[in-house]
């Protein structure tokens, strides 16, 4: 049943999903049916999280002092 | 610096998880990065802005990304950390300014709480749903296994570790007589239906084949053992024990039993047969081959054996059937059990052939004991049949004489029993048949008397031979011997019905059988067989035509009819003759030899008559 499911979703993100979606379920490979799904999509957002507000504070450092 | 590091590990971290999809080592640097993130933010930007707000993003993503533990150590790290730095630089800070940057950090971290609220929430829902799946699945895969338990044949019950009843089917309630599941749940099994042994005796817990295997976690097989119902009556059951693992502990066990009464009513049955006679419940060949060692000993000398063979069991059997057979056998068993005694052997080793083996009897004893037997056997009757044995006795005295010498050695004084009184025997027999006959049929002497005299003129008047009118009397004499296997009431009676007449029709062929078991008879008993044959060739059994009949036969046929009109009792005394010349006249040529038909009419005619 669950590999039914995670062929269903695998098909349909290919297919019809967004390409943040891609990105943050590791294109695709954490499909919706899988435990660690929600938490690998945020995982994903948070390193870019940090990476966006790291740089900016790199770009702030080396402009201001 | 701090920010540059930050950076460069996220992306790594990144890349990696990206390529190796390895979650956990991932998430831990995540959570690392980000703590480190907002210290160096913090080193940098103090308590100005409300910035420190942004410390409370730590918690939802620590709980969120890492196991409980690992969270709360993280945090508990964090913030401790923060109180010292707030502890250590507070005093120089001073009142904190409400601008358009602090607005940007209360409303920046008020919305991520929000999102990551929304996204808890989300992932709840989606966690529910999950969950109700399952649920549902599981309800689905209970029925369907509460079917299958149900609709097996085989009885099933479930115990924990203790003993207790966790789940049974439907064959193991109707097994066990009970009506309802919840009878057993909870309840002890052993206890409830596996307390006794077969002959009663209590079987405690520890020793049962069960319990015992599901505790080493081995598996049980056993088909020696019974379970006890609910009425208090128990069957014999073969089971198997699983024991039942869960994370590598023995949690019970699954056991699964079948009611194998039947079967083993039917071993014993085929082990009864394969050493005893079914007919006469006495040890067969094999057992008795078998048991004759265990007596074969010195205590037991002198060791008698009487070798005894039922006579007159193939005719019983030819002639009044295998039933009437079976009965002789049985009558005779039933003397030799009564007449010995408890710890001789008797065996039926053949047909008609029995061993008896007395422990210390001497050859006297052994003799008394025939004479009994004998004696006994000798007011047996079954049908016409006089019972009678013939038997041998010989004795073992000696512990070098070998048993089977002693068994050959009564075997032989059996045959010569059999030899020596061959002749009396068959007479007694015949007469004892006769005799029978005559006694169910007073009509039927009569007629062998009339028959016989009529017929003894007759082969005179034709001048045979002396030696063929001896042959002829004697015949005429028997030829209705067969008619000892009909019914009295076929007999006595005036109309036939077709099945009657055909069984009648049979009476010259058992004649025919009795009278080839004589010696004294075996040459007259071909001529009984054909004396209903016709000279037109319309009389049975054969249906031979003139003289292919034997000429005794048709002598015996002509007579026998006249005979039997000039006595019947439906006519006045004087039509009688006149009656049966008419009868014989009549058929000459078609039923009777005519030459032997006008020899028989002017015999009558002549002033002796018939």
């Amino acid at each position: 049943m669950k590999a039914i499911i995670d062929a269903g979703d695998q098909k349909a993100m290919r297919g019809t999903a967004q390409p943040i979606d891609r990105f943050l379920s590791n294109q695709g490979r954490f499909s919706k049916a899988d435990a660690l799904y929600r938490k690998v999509s945020l995982l994903n957002a948070l390193l870019i999280g940090v990476i966006a507000i790291c740089s900016v504070f790199v770009v702030i450092n080396i402009v201001l002092f | 610096m701090i920010n540059a590091a930050g950076v460069a590990v996220a992306f790594s971290a990144l890349i990696y998880f990206r390529n190796t999809d390895r979650y956990e080592p991932v998430a831990y640097i995540a959570i690392a990065a980000l703590i480190l993130c907002q210290i160096s933010f913090y080193q940098i930007v103090q308590y100005q802005n409300y910035g420190l707000i942004w410390m409370s993003m730590v918690p939802p993503f620590a709980y969120f990304l890492l196991r409980r533990k690992a969270a709360r150590i993280a945090i508990l790290l964090f913030f401790g950390y923060m109180l010292y730095f707030i502890l250590s630089n507070m005093p120089r800070w001073s009142p904190a300014g409400f601008n358009a940057q602090a607005v940007f950090n209360i409303l920046g971290a008020s919305l991520s709480q929000l999102l990551m609220i929304s996204y808890y929430e989300k992932t709840r829902e989606d966690v529910w749903h999950e969950l109700n799946g399952t649920i549902l699945l599981m309800d689905e895969s209970r029925n369907d296994l509460r079917l299958i338990l149900d609709s097996s044949a085989e009885a099933i019950y479930g115990i924990d570790k203790e003993g207790n009843c966790t789940f049974c089917n439907r064959s193991c309630l109707e097994m066990l007589g009970y009506s309802n599941e919840k009878e057993l749940l909870g309840k002890n099994m052993h206890r409830q239906i596996h307390h006794s042994r077969d002959d009663g005796s209590p079987y405690p817990e520890e020793d049962c084949r069960i319990f015992k295997a599901f505790s080493l976690g081995e598996s049980a097989h056993t088909e020696d053992e019974v379970f006890w119902r609910r009425d208090g009556t128990s069957f014999a059951v073969e089971y198997s024990s699983f024991p039942k693992i869960k994370n590598g502990d023995i949690v019970g066990a699954v056991i699964t039993f079948m009611d194998i009464s039947q079967r083993k009513e039917r071993e014993a049955e085929i082990n009864y047969l394969s050493f005893y006679d079914a007919l006469t419940g006495l040890q067969n060949r094999r057992c008795f081959e078998e048991n004759r060692a265990a007596i074969d000993t010195r205590e037991n000398l002198p060791l008698s054996v009487i070798a005894a063979d039922i006579n007159w069991l193939k005719m019983t059997n030819d002639i009044f059937g295998h039933a009437a057979g079976d009965e002789l056998i049985q009558k005779a068993s039933a003397i030799f059990r009564q007449v010995c005694r408890p710890g001789d052997i008797i065996a039926r080793i053949g047909g008609d052939e029995f061993v008896l083996l007395l422990p210390r009897t001497s050859r006297e004893g052994a003799m008394e004991i025939l004479s009994e037997i004998k004696s006994l056997v000798a007011g047996v009757r079954v049908a016409a049949i006089r019972c009678s044995i013939s038997a041998g006795v010989s004795t073992k005295t000696n512990p070098s004489q070998s048993l089977d010498d002693v068994m050959l050695d009564a075997d032989n004084g059996m045959y010569m029993d059999k030899t020596i009184n061959r002749k009396s025997e068959n007479r007694q027999m015949l007469d004892t048949v006769i005799g029978d006959l005559h006694t169910k049929y007073p009509r039927e002497k009569q007629h062998s008397a009339h028959t016989q005299k009529l017929c003894a003129r007759l082969g005179a008047a034709l001048k045979l031979p002396a030696n063929d009118v001896s042959k002829l009397e004697q015949a005429a004499y028997l030829h209705d011997i067969g008619k000892i296997v009909l019914d009295r009431k076929i007999m006595e009676k005036d109309v036939y019905s077709r099945e009657e007449i055909s069984r009648i029709m049979q009476h010259p062929l058992y004649g025919y059988r009795i009278l080839s078991l004589f010696d004294d008879t075996l040459d007259i008993a071909g001529y009984i067989y054909s004396h209903h044959e016709k000279w037109d060739g319309t009389g049975y059994p054969k249906g031979l035509v003139g003289e292919q009949i034997p000429l005794i036969s048709r002598i015996i046929a002509v007579c026998e009819a006249y005979a039997r009109v000039a006595h019947t009792q439906r006519l006045p005394a004087e039509e009688r003759n006149p009656a049966a010349i008419h009868y014989i006249r009549e058929g000459a040529g078609s039923q009777f030899d005519p030459q032997i038909a006008d020899a028989l009419i002017q015999l009558a005619g002549s002033p002796e008559k018939a």
